[in-house]
């Protein structure tokens, strides 16, 4: 980094950079959004306040009466104008809210503004029509019948050029009578707590660097290490940056949904605006399967798949970088808006027309670029991980001898791929239709608000078995591991993985039931959602019977494998309600939902992928994760997870539905939500602070155990896949390229010569032996 | 009063009994092999002699996974058979319903207890023209069949539509912008409203339903989706 630095092309591109930054137009951001001129100013009057222009607000009491009128002296010193100047037009003007009580006008100098505010008028005769033309106004004020107010007054002082240049203008606030008491709105509890968490994750990238070689701790030393890390296209270090990546979004999502739990702990509750619940709980949604779940996946599988199948490294290393580092680009769109306080407010699902529509928040626009990239990035490593998987096997190694973790990123692989062109197309025209006006979606001109819930949804689906497959192949590995048996029915594994590959394509339809669409897609739908449990039974069966005559070590990844079954088939069965129309069209959009789902992706996935943290730690980083910590971590984690979600079901039942700000229990005057109801939210916000918290203590675990842990032998665990053959942490390359492993088999081998399908890859790839080259 | 329909409660009584079953034998599968089957020392017995490198040698037993791919298979069949019946009973229309229009906009809904009061469509009938108008329709007997008046919900002025039980309605869904969903709480039913489809649904609210219940907004629609909110009365 710093040889290129002296490039003078990369000093050039800096410099430019630079220079841009200098001369762009100064911006200010407020937590809440810029509320017009109140926070601004006028710009009338120059860009921002200037502290010579000195405003005076006379007349506030002491002590405040309720209900009496007050006159108000305004004036203002300093700036341009001055007391002796003979040009009318070259004094100044003013701008006054307050927060209570009514303002009103002495004499016509004054007038009221629509919202409540006085402002200066251009009426004085010698007026050239500018209107700031006094340094000294009168407005009365009606004090409000309870409570206190606050004054914001803006008095601007000109120079008579009638132009804004050289015009200055300044602030003045002032609190009169008892203040409410101060609170954080939401948006400064998210930004601080992210920040935070920045903080943190920086303060632990330096703190692993300085515990490496504590005696050599300086920034000459750090920065090569750092940008190796972050320039590198070697599989593990871009595996470790999406582990990264994904765990820090893991915690951004939390972060939001502990937020808006708050909100939801009580009925009636204000802790949000409505406004900031619906941007949060859609930056929730999207954090944590975009930005969390997928890179974690990806993460998993740059560190375990090319160590699994014996190759040096992935096909394609350099579109593997460009892959991730698409992700923190699109990251940065996705919350720009936030920030702003426009934030996409549509939920994950984005449902047409409401996207396109002018009520959602100006943010939509760019999280919807964000997921672009996202859907680039996706692309990018499926094109890389295919490649992989076609070309770079070991030697030996037929398809059906691939790991099963393996298998199941091949058939996620396999699915994104199929899914996610609907997915981006979707959102191209989306954008279209936000920014140059096409009508793809526009129902009022005769767009289909269905065919985003079409295309989404044939996206969606799928995308909940692409990241809740390599789940599976984490369970598989780790139970047949653990149990010293080989997984039961390795073929029917397989064919199962690949039957919830294909009949999870034509499923997608149950999300639907209540749109309107085609009773026929209704009709097919159930019966194909219904098909999906038995491909998904078999895998589960066969994991039980995995154990059976096996001799099972009980570590933290074998109880977290032991877990996701009973919370993954739990989120199965309840998934089974869905496709039964008649239970679809009451539990649709409820809490049921939202129990299930996260049965399936926090049971699932987040579960699956802990223990394959557990799992493959000591391979990655050569050193034993404590099991002590990691006990700990899964029993308070399995409890307080069950806590958040289970009574979610009882309360979907209820009729309680998602994405509202609030929630109503029955009064005397209607049915609505039984008294307990809220209760149950109580007790599921006050779990949501646990689970998050017990998920702490993994990142203590993994910072702790990666400095300071045993030093981990190649085979901890006694795996037989190939990852286990190369030193912890593995070399670099990772397996020796002159020297690749050539999987051995214990016992002869029907298949080991290629298959149907094996004949038809090799069939369609370029024969080695013309030297790689087409003819 | 209970949220969910009648079909919802059959359909989701028979599931919960199987879904116990299912979770009974995976439960007690899973501790009874993770126990029995456990490595008593916490030693490591490598029993089918793991080697990297080496594909393990073979365990299945085809017999095994037919039955678990077949029973499972049967119990699927079996579950749509039952919910195939229900499938179309909310959209099945009834010619002799009384027709109410619902119309979602940004964020309130509107009830219109007579649509054809002003149409051309609307039938040289015997009913009396000052028996109609669009906040009450009286049948030809005289007898009240919808009424659309107002109440307060947690502080807030929100529409009340009064139906009768006992008589058919069918419901036609609109919407003036973007998609909204009413979701009629006692009768566990929902359907999404849409700026150019035309949605109905149908549905004859028992004496057992007598009673007001909260209808909530359950498609996503904005700012106050949460607060989109109105009563449903049934009476006598």
């Amino acid at each position: 980094m710093f040889n290129s630095m002296k490039n003078p092309r990369t000093l050039a591109i800096l410099a430019i950079l630079l220079l841009a930054v200098a001369v762009a137009p100064s911006a200010q951001s407020y937590p809440t959004g810029i509320s017009g001129a109140q926070d601004a100013g006028c710009s009338c009057h120059g860009q921002t306040a200037s502290s010579e222009v000195v405003p005076s607000l006379e007349g506030l009491p002491d002590e405040l009466e309720a209900g009496a009128t007050y006159t108000l002296n305004i004036s203002f010193t300093g700036g341009p104008s001055f007391a002796e100047n003979t040009n009318p037009s070259a004094l100044g003007g003013f701008h006054l809210w307050v927060s209570a009580g009514i303002l009103t006008p002495v004499d016509d100098m004054v007038q009221t503004n629509s919202d409540g505010s006085v402002t200066h008028t251009g009426t004085d005769k010698a007026d050239s029509g500018q209107g700031n033309d006094q340094r000294l106004w009168q407005v009365e004020w009606t004090a409000p019948m309870d409570g206190g107010a606050k004054f914001i007054l803006h008095t601007n002082s000109v120079n008579g050029d009638e132009t804004s240049g050289g015009d200055l203008w300044g602030r003045l606030t002032a609190d009169v009578g008892p203040q409410p008491v101060e609170q954080a709105s939401g948006l400064t509890v998210l930004a601080s707590a992210i920040l935070l968490m920045v903080v943190i994750t920086l303060g632990c990238v330096a703190w692993v660097f300085y515990r490496q070689d504590p005696d050599a701790f300086a920034w000459e030393r750090f920065w090569p290490w750092f940008s190796d890390f972050i320039t590198s296209t070697d599989h593990k270090k871009v595996g470790t940056l999406y582990m990264v990546n994904g765990l820090f979004f893991l915690g951004v999502g939390g972060l939001f949904a502990l937020i808006f739990r708050v909100q939801l702990a009580s009925p009636g509750n204000d802790f949000l605006t409505q406004d900031e619940y619906n941007q949060f709980f859609t930056m929730h949604g999207t954090t944590m399967i975009f930005l969390a779940a997928m890179p974690m996946i990806a993460g998993f599988a740059n560190w375990i798949v090319p160590l699994q199948i014996g190759a040096q490294d992935l096909a394609l290393p350099r579109l593997n970088a460009l892959a991730f580092w698409l992700n923190p680009a699109a990251a940065l769109l996705i919350f720009s808006g936030i920030f702003s306080g426009q934030g996409a407010d549509t939920g994950w699902t984005g449902y047409a027309p409401y996207v396109v529509s002018n009520t959602a928040h100006s943010g939509v626009t760019l999280w919807v670029a964000g997921q672009i990239l996202l859907v680039a990035s996706s692309t990018i490593s499926g094109i890389n991980f295919m490649t992989t998987f076609c070309t770079m096997r070991a030697p030996g190694m037929g398809w059906m001898h691939m790991p099963l973790f393996s298998w199941s990123m091949l058939i996620a692989t396999l699915m994104l791929f199929i899914s996610i062109p609907a997915f981006g197309i979707g959102l191209i025209q989306v954008l279209l239709d936000r920014t140059i006006g096409t009508v793809f979606y526009e129902a009022s001109a005769g767009g289909d608000p269905l065919l985003w819930s079409h295309l989404f949804w044939y996206f969606g689906h799928p995308e909940v078995y692409v990241v809740v497959l390599p789940a599976f192949g984490v369970i598989s590995e780790v139970l047949s591991t653990s149990a010293r048996r080989t997984i039961f029915g390795y073929k029917s594994m397989v064919f199962a993985l690949a039957g919830i590959g294909i009949v999870g394509f034509i499923v997608y339809g149950h999300h639907m039931f209540t749109s309107g669409m085609s009773p026929v897609l209704r009709f097919v739908t159930m019966l194909t959602t219904m098909l999906v449990a038995v491909p998904t039974g078999i895998k589960i069966f066969n994991w039980l019977q995995t154990m059976h005559g096996g001799s099972l070590v009980y570590r933290t990844h074998t109880l977290w494998a032991l877990g996701f079954l009973a919370t993954f088939t739990l989120g199965g069965i309840s998934g089974m309600y869905f496709p039964a129309v008649a239970m679809d069209i009451h539990l649709h959009e409820t809490y049921f939902v939202v129990a299930h789902f996260h049965y399936v992706f926090v049971g699932g996935i987040v579960f699956g992928l802990y223990s394959g943290i557990y799992y493959w730690f000591p391979k990655a980083t050569g050193r034993m994760m404590n099991e002590k910590i990691g006990i700990l971590h899964f029993m308070t984690g399995f409890i307080s997870y069950n806590l958040v979600f289970w009574p979610m079901h009882r309360l979907g039942i209820q009729g309680m539905p998602r994405r509202q700000h609030t929630y109503f229990i029955t009064t005397d005057e209607y049915f609505a939500l039984p008294a307990e109801a809220a209760d149950w939210n109580m007790m599921i916000t006050v779990a949501a602070f646990l689970f998050f918290a017990s998920n702490l203590i993994l990142v203590y675990n993994m910072i702790s155990s990666g400095l300071r842990g045993k030093k981990a032998p190649n085979d901890p665990w006694g795996g037989w896949s190939m990852e286990w053959l190369v030193s912890s942490p593995p070399p670099t390359p990772s397996h020796d390229p002159s020297n690749l492993p050539e999987l051995k088999f214990a016992e002869i081998h029907d298949d080991s010569e290629p298959g149907f399908f094996g004949r038809v890859i090799q069939w369609m790839m370029i024969p080695e032996d013309n030297g790689g080259e087409e003819e | 009063m209970e949220a969910g329909g009648e079909h919802f409660w059959y359909l989701f009584d028979i599931f919960n009994f199987w879904a116990l079953i299912v979770l009974v034998i995976v439960v007690v599968w899973l501790f009874y092999n993770s126990l029995r089957f456990r490595s008593k020392d916490g030693s490591d017995n490598n029993i089918d002699n793991f080697t990297p490198g080496v594909f393990p040698k073979e365990n299945d037993d085809l017999r095994m996974e037919l039955t678990w791919t077949i029973v499972p298979f049967i119990l699927i069949v079996y579950l749509t058979y039952i919910a195939w019946g229900p499938i179309d009973e909310m959209w099945t229309a009834d010619p002799d319903a009384h027709e109410i229009n619902i119309t979602g906009n940004q964020w309130y809904w509107d009830f219109d207890c007579d649509p054809l009061r002003d149409t051309e469509d609307a039938p040289e009938s015997s009913v009396a023209m000052e028996n109609r108008s669009s906040t009450m329709f009286y049948n030809d007997n005289g007898i009240l069949i919808c009424e659309i008046t107002t109440i307060e919900v947690e502080g807030q002025i929100k529409p009340l539509l009064r139906v009768k039980a006992d008589e058919s309605y069918g419901f036609i869904l609109r919407s003036n912008d973007v998609t909204h969903a009413p979701f009629f709480l006692d009768w566990g039913l929902k359907e999404d409203t849409s700026q150019n489809v035309e949605t109905r649904l149908y549905y004859t609210p028992s004496m057992d339903e007598i009673g007001s219940s909260l209808l909530m907004c359950t498609e996503y629609c904005g700012m106050d989706h949460g607060y989109m909110t109105a009563v449903v009365e049934v009476y006598e």
